[in-house]
């Protein structure tokens, strides 16, 4: 009898208890107000202003100008090692468009394919390889894997050759028309060639450094011989755009 | 408070995602690259002269320690590619007749009987990775060889020699000679005063390759 008695008097306790909690307390006012902006995050990348590169028909070794020499063997359209950085805080998805002009005085042509020809000779697909004058090239970009930070020479703003000069030597990529940007005298372009990482504090990352060039191939004993006035010239337009981060799982 | 605060995150944090990343105006930026063309020192070494022996009766003759019988014989010659590329060579003959002399040139092998004072002289190249080893062709060959003519004769990438590699295991000597035959008891005696000056000119340009 005690027993039940005590069991009353606690759940009502409990109840007025639960009762005075549930009572909402008022503000002042009745509004909130909230502010949002949007805040504005900076682009920067490093973008070399030029570039060389070499029209090498014979396919002789080229040394590079880093401390080692490196040299590049096998390839008749040769560029200087050159890479983009990013810099910003965000993933920078890169687009190029590329347009080649001939030099001036030069009688050589832009090919809109491999000069090798391509096929076995006999089969309808068959084409010869070329022999007038003339190169196929295109803009190839890749992500510099392994280098951050400590790469880049602070004084020149550039990724220092050294540091890409091997990475360009092991670079033996062949043409990818999903990739890669045929040049010719009408501009061409490929949206998202690479995406770069952001810098982290300002740092620059791992993966946040890609190197572009120009490969290809040309006729090696045309019927005109190659001078060294022949060469052409490619202006490459970057444009970089954020990146939305893939949000953690 | 508390309250107020926890509202305000949420309204941003929406924003944000409702309108994906956060986008500046896109940036450009643009690389000139300038390509000029490497073009391959093709050098060459010519000799400068050589000896022509009209020998009619084909008798031996000892030329740098070699003994030959050849009614037409020359000293070794050799052209060497030091190029670092192989290239193809043209050449160009011309012969003169010694002045005082009466003999002819042929443009054909000429019959041992024959009764005029006439030679039948070729100029022939062979690729070679050693001047002094070469295995010349056995006959007269119009595909391959330059009749020497009072007119100018040419051939076209009459020979292709390798890039220069001094190991000696590529063909970069292009190794010449001058032969043929001539009239061995012709009507008037051949003397001392006959001959003929040969000048061969060469020309060079890129062989084309297999990459």
């Amino acid at each position: 009898m005690n027993t039940m008695k005590k069991r009353i008097l606690s759940s009502v306790l409990a109840v007025a208890a639960a009762a005075s909690m549930a009572v909402p307390a008022f503000a002042a006012g009745n509004e909130t107000e909230i502010t949002g902006t949007y805040e504005e995050v900076e682009i920067k990348v490093l973008v070399p202003a030029t570039a060389t590169a070499k029209i090498n028909p014979y396919a002789l070794d080229i040394e590079l100008e880093d401390t080692s020499k490196t040299k590049i063997s096998g390839q008749q359209i040769v560029t200087d090692p050159a890479a983009i950085v990013n810099q910003s805080s965000m993933n920078l998805g890169v687009s190029a468009s590329v347009l080649g002009t001939i030099k001036t005085g030069s009688d050589m042509k832009f090919a809109t394919a491999s000069t090798k020809g391509s096929g076995t000779e006999g089969s309808d697909d068959y084409v010869a390889p070329a022999t007038t004058k003339s190169a196929f090239i295109y803009l190839q970009m890749k992500t510099a894997d392994g280098l951050a930070n400590s790469d880049i020479d602070t004084t020149k703003n550039e990724v220092k050759v050294d540091s890409l000069a091997p990475k360009v030597a092991a670079w033996n990529d062949a043409f990818d028309a999903e990739k890669d940007i045929v040049v010719g005298t009408k501009s061409a372009s490929k949206e998202n060639m690479v995406t770069l990482k952001p810098a982290t504090g300002g740092t620059v990352v791992d993966g946040g450094i890609a190197m572009f060039r120009l490969s290809g191939d040309c006729v090696t004993a045309p019927k005109t011989d190659w001078v060294e006035t022949d060469g052409f010239t490619v202006n490459v337009a970057f444009t970089f755009a954020p990146v939305a981060a893939t949000p953690a799982p | 408070m508390k309250h107020k605060k926890f509202i305000a995150f949420a309204m941003s944090a929406l924003m944000f995602a409702g309108n994906g990343a956060v986008f500046a105006a896109g940036n450009k930026s643009d690389t000139i690259i300038q390509a000029l063309c490497k073009v391959p020192e093709i050098r060459v070494t010519v000799p400068e002269t050589g000896t022509l022996f009209i020998n009619p009766y084909k008798m031996s003759i000892e030329i740098d320690g070699e003994t030959t019988g050849h009614q037409i014989v020359s000293t070794p010659g050799a052209i060497l590619n030091e190029s670092p590329i192989p290239i193809s060579v043209s050449a160009t003959v011309t012969g003169t007749i010694k002045e005082g002399s009466d003999m002819t040139l042929s443009g054909a092998s000429i019959d041992p009987n024959y009764t005029k004072k006439k030679a039948f002289i070729y100029f022939e190249i062979q690729p070679a990775n050693d001047p002094n080893a070469v295995t010349w062709d056995s006959e007269f060959d119009v595909e391959k060889h330059i009749i020497v003519r009072s007119s100018t004769k040419t051939k076209k990438n009459i020979v292709t020699l390798d890039a220069f590699d001094e190991n000696g295991k590529k063909k970069c000597y292009g190794a010449f000679r001058l032969t043929g035959d001539c009239a061995a008891v012709p009507k008037i005696p051949w003397t001392e005063a006959d001959g003929v000056d040969v000048t061969i000119a060469f020309t060079f340009k890129p062989a084309p390759i297999v990459l």
